[in-house]
């Protein structure tokens, strides 16, 4: 069987859930920040000077203030991002940052799919769980051993693990001492 | 010594693969195997090698629990 990929579309929207920005128009604004130039931007993104308008336009409409200033003539003159569309970009690139942590981050669906790096991964019958406080000691039967796991109490009750459970040991090999008389 | 780790393997050395600053070992544990990795300088310095008798010791905070 093939794996399968996620992807994720992100975009903002008002609390009347009006999309304000979403991949294109962010990608729009940072290219305007970053040449302080409309028509840069426009020449960065591929797209007409009239399409840009439009898009900003659109911003504008739902947020309800400019999101570009214009600076004419002399050395300063360019196109630049007001403080409103700066946060807005802030705003969209930490929620991209956290799909991009989540989804995107293998390991984490490794965890989810119960596939992990980890090495060690022991079979066997949970003979107690002793709770107290904060914390969970876990005795679990693997022929022929014994292994004991200290987790949160919190964790223990998240799995509710009891007696004769099956489960998995699981240790990492960097975790691992070695022994030798 | 006695240690406190609560979990102590005992099994035998199937392999000692050395790079740079690691070693990586791998100890069997009927009916399992487990894999160690550890610093070269530990595993020259205990001199392991195929076939050592060894206890493989983890710490019970170090141990993960997976269930279905």
């Amino acid at each position: 069987m093939t794996r399968t990929l996620a992807r994720a579309k992100l975009w903002l929207v008002s609390d009347k859930d009006e999309p304000i920005i979403g991949e294109g128009k962010a990608a729009l604004l940072k290219a305007i920040h970053d040449e302080g130039s409309l028509n840069k931007a426009c020449k960065k993104m591929e797209i007409s000077y009239k399409h840009a308008w439009l898009l900003l336009k659109e911003i504008e409409e739902i947020i309800g203030e400019p999101i570009i200033i214009k600076k004419r003539g002399g050395k300063d003159q360019g196109t630049f991002l007001t403080q409103k569309s700066i946060s807005l970009l802030e705003e969209y690139n930490n929620y991209q940052n956290i799909l991009t942590e989540t989804i995107y981050d293998k390991t984490f669906w490794e965890v989810i799919g119960m596939k992990i790096s980890a090495r060690n991964q022991m079979k066997g019958k949970i003979l107690e769980v002793e709770k107290e406080g904060l914390i969970a000691k876990v005795k679990i039967a693997i022929e022929p051993t014994i292994i004991t796991a200290v987790i949160t109490k919190e964790a223990a009750d998240s799995l509710g693990l009891k007696k004769d459970d099956t489960v998995a040991a699981i240790v990492k090999a960097t975790e691992v001492m070695i022994g030798k008389e | 010594m006695k240690i406190s780790a609560r979990n102590q393997m005992k099994g035998k050395v199937l392999e000692v693969e050395k790079e740079g600053l690691i070693a990586k070992v791998k100890i069997a544990i009927e009916p399992t195997i487990i894999t160690a990795v550890i610093t070269k300088e530990a595993a020259d310095s205990l001199g392991l090698k195929k076939d050592d008798t060894v206890a493989a010791i983890v710490k019970a905070t170090e141990v993960m629990i997976g269930k279905e």
